[in-house]
């Protein structure tokens, strides 16, 4: 044994909310835990930056966050409401039995991230949720799993692949330690997947530069089953330019609080030209805005009327004096560092371009209520998983993480201590040492940079927010062509951003063909799915789970009594299921 | 053109030397943006944080010295230059990417 190859019950793989959540749970449970990050392992991952770091919602039923003291929630609410409310906001393809274990986990999880003193910075945020900065969540979840001495924590590490032992169960990973350009092998009793989501699929994302896809990748060389990989959601509101503020959600967050608007390079208003009324309504005054905000950018951007960077015009001109003060007053944060210095470039040049930029992945790794996937010994948490929110996430991603990282950590652990030391396959260790090295004895190929890039291109041309067959055909097709040798520049393994970029690659490309693959099976559109050549929602043909395995997508029926049979326009049926909505009333839909 | 002069200390902690490059004025970048330009465009071979960065101030990982002050590079705008760019501590792995 050196440290080149080590071994653990359980490896967690990806150190953001869920990761770190997970590693907590396995360590309690008495298992020895290997924690991998890809950066720096209390700073990582899209929980950073959630809520642009602000205030992102952390959610549970009204009146379990009532009995926790929070005096703005709803103590009439209930798990079972909440529960419907989340299969309405997913167009009834949530798997129901991911929605009870999440809504029955969910108080447990707010009340300790509450007592372990999270720093709230929005108490008022309506019947079911706080605002938490991600900074915060991961803080104390670190300090949590670092008091524990199970845990080693590798930072600055990634995965390049499962390990998988002779009967194709998980038995580890092979792991790249970026600075000393080291490859590690880790043999594990069970591993668990919290990597994430998959970012770099589009070449405008708000989240961090490593959001590569790895977990994804990986489970589906595994065999793994994939769930709704089709379903992305993108976020409205992001800026685009200048390049320094790129891919800053804290426009959209500033919308949901109910300041500024938004205009095209003529200074108009769009969004009526492509919504209806209600539905500008709902664009305005819910949490469903980001799928239609996104639309309607996206047809602005069709129709030419998009500024020179491709964005609109986000503004708070509008705002009087005293509503200017009072946001600054409400989010002290904009006064210092980055913020003010974004909010002076807005003041100067009376908005900031914006646009829709690829946020979060409702589908992901199939998994069942324990976090198992198909995979025996494979756990996944969190945004890398799909199923729980169907076709179209409200609420809310963080307290997502914080449930099934528990959930994951605790069933990997319990399933590592019984079955005990598992031995990967030393053929399998070979072969994915050598697809990994293979860049290094290669002349005559070409940059991974550019290869990457054009990895990202393809998927955002083809699997954008609208899409099409012949669009995505064509995107599969040049996917296919860009699995060609590369050659670095850089010939040391250490520090090797090329040799990174290689493998990130290899991970984006794989999960831009799931993402296709699953996108061509649904003819039609729901939730944040859209497509052009197929634009109605259709209960009769595809009230059903796309499940990708093997490269292979099948559809399975929903039964879903809440889900009326027929096929409907888009959105008539969008403003019809947000009127089922526990909480629609609080907006007045025409 | 505009034109933005950069230098970098590269190598790492034992042998260090000094590499210019020059490109296009980028308005609106910061040191970050100028380190990607760089190794997209110009030197495939350059070091620097970009593996799991936030490019929003918040991670704290992309540290470097901009002309003698040690700032972050996504939070730091570039501006018209000329930029001289260093390790920010001594514990270098290669080229700007320190321990």
């Amino acid at each position: 044994m050196n440290n080149n190859e080590l071994s653990c019950n359980v490896l967690v793989v990806g150190s953001g909310g869920a990761g770190l959540r997970a590693a907590c749970e396995a360590c309690a449970q008495g298992a020895s835990v290997i924690l991998v990050s890809k950066g720096r392992v209390n700073r990582s991952g899209a929980t950073l930056l959630a809520g642009a770091n602000v205030s992102a919602d952390v959610m549970c039923d009204g009146a379990s966050l009532w009995r926790m003291g929070v005096a703005s929630a709803d103590p009439t609410d209930s798990p079972e409401r909440w529960a419907s409310d989340i299969l309405c906001e997913g167009f009834f393809l949530n798997r129901t039995d991911l929605v009870e274990q999440y809504v029955s986990q969910a108080p447990a999880r707010v009340e300790e991230l509450l007592k372990a003193g999270a720093n709230v910075t929005a108490a008022d945020e309506g019947g079911r949720q706080i605002g938490v900065p991600g900074s915060s969540i991961l803080d104390v979840l670190f300090r949590k799993a670092s008091a524990s001495d199970r845990l080693t924590v590798l930072q600055d590490t990634t995965l390049c692949g499962i390990l998988p032992a002779a009967d194709g169960s998980a038995a580890g990973a092979l792991l790249l330690d970026i600075p000393g350009g080291r490859l590690i092998s880790v043999r594990a009793g069970a591993v668990v997947l919290a990597t994430g989501g998959m970012h770099g699929c589009y070449t405008f994302n708000s989240g961090t530069t490593g959001l590569c896809g790895e977990g994804h990748a990986a489970a589906m060389r595994m065999g793994a089953r994939m769930s709704l990989m089709e379903m992305v959601t993108f976020c409205p509101d992001v800026i685009c330019a200048p390049s320094r503020f790129r891919g800053s959600i804290l426009p959209y967050i500033l919308q949901c609080m109910g300041y500024g608007h938004l205009e095209n390079r003529l200074g108009e208003d769009f969004l009526s030209k492509y919504l209806s009324p209600g539905a500008v309504e709902l664009a305005l005054g819910s949490e469903w805005n980001k799928l239609l905000l996104s639309y309607a950018m996206y047809r602005e951007a069709q129709a030419g009327l998009c500024d020179e960077h491709g964005g609109v015009r986000f503004s708070l001109r509008g705002l009087t004096p005293a509503r200017r003060a009072e946001l600054e007053e409400t989010l002290p944060q904009l006064r210092r560092g980055i913020y003010a210095e974004l909010m002076a470039l807005h003041d100067r040049q009376g908005g900031l371009s914006v646009s829709a930029a690829g946020h979060y992945f409702d589908g992901g790794i199939a998994v069942s209520a324990d976090m198992a996937t198909s995979v025996p010994g494979l756990f996944a948490a969190g945004e890398c998983t799909g199923g729980l929110f169907g076709a179209n996430r409200v609420a809310a991603a963080t307290t997502q993480m914080l449930v099934q990282g528990a959930q994951a950590g605790q069933s990997a652990a319990r399933f590592a201590l019984s079955a005990g030391p598992r031995t990967p396959d030393p053929a399998a260790l070979e072969q994915l040492r050598a697809e990994v090295l293979a860049p290094f004895s290669c002349t005559g190929g070409e940059s991974p940079r550019r290869l990457r890039s054009e990895v990202s291109e393809i998927i955002s041309r083809s699997a954008g927010i609208v899409r099409c067959e012949r669009d995505m055909l064509l995107g599969l097709q040049q996917l296919a062509q860009t699995d060609r040798p590369v050659t670095l520049s850089q010939k040391e393994r250490a520090a090797n951003r090329g040799w990174l970029d290689y493998l990130e690659a290899r991970s984006l490309r794989a999960c831009g063909e799931a993402i296709l693959r699953c996108s061509l099976a649904r003819r039609e559109s729901r939730g944040v799915f859209m497509r052009s050549d197929y634009p109605m929602t259709d209960n009769d043909g595809f009230l059903c789970e796309t499940v990708l395995q093997n490269g292979k997508v099948s559809l399975h029926g929903i039964t879903q009594p809440a889900a009326e049979p027929g096929r409907f326009d888009y959105f008539d049926y969008l403003e019809r299921v947000f009127l089922r909505l526990s909480y629609a009333p609080e907006v007045t839909v025409q | 053109m505009d034109e933005l002069v950069v230098t970098i200390t590269r190598g790492d902690a034992c042998a260090r030397r000094t590499c210019e490059y020059r490109l296009p004025a980028l308005p609106g970048a910061s040191v970050m943006d100028v380190l990607d330009y760089i190794y997209e465009n110009l030197d495939p071979t350059l070091s620097y944080f970009s593996h799991e960065a936030c490019r929003q101030s918040a991670c704290g990982k992309c540290l470097v010295r901009v002309n003698g002050k040690v700032c972050l590079a996504c939070g730091c705008p570039a501006g018209a230059g000329p930029l001289v760019l260093e390790p920010w501590n001594e514990h270098v792995v290669r080229d700007l990417l320190c321990e």
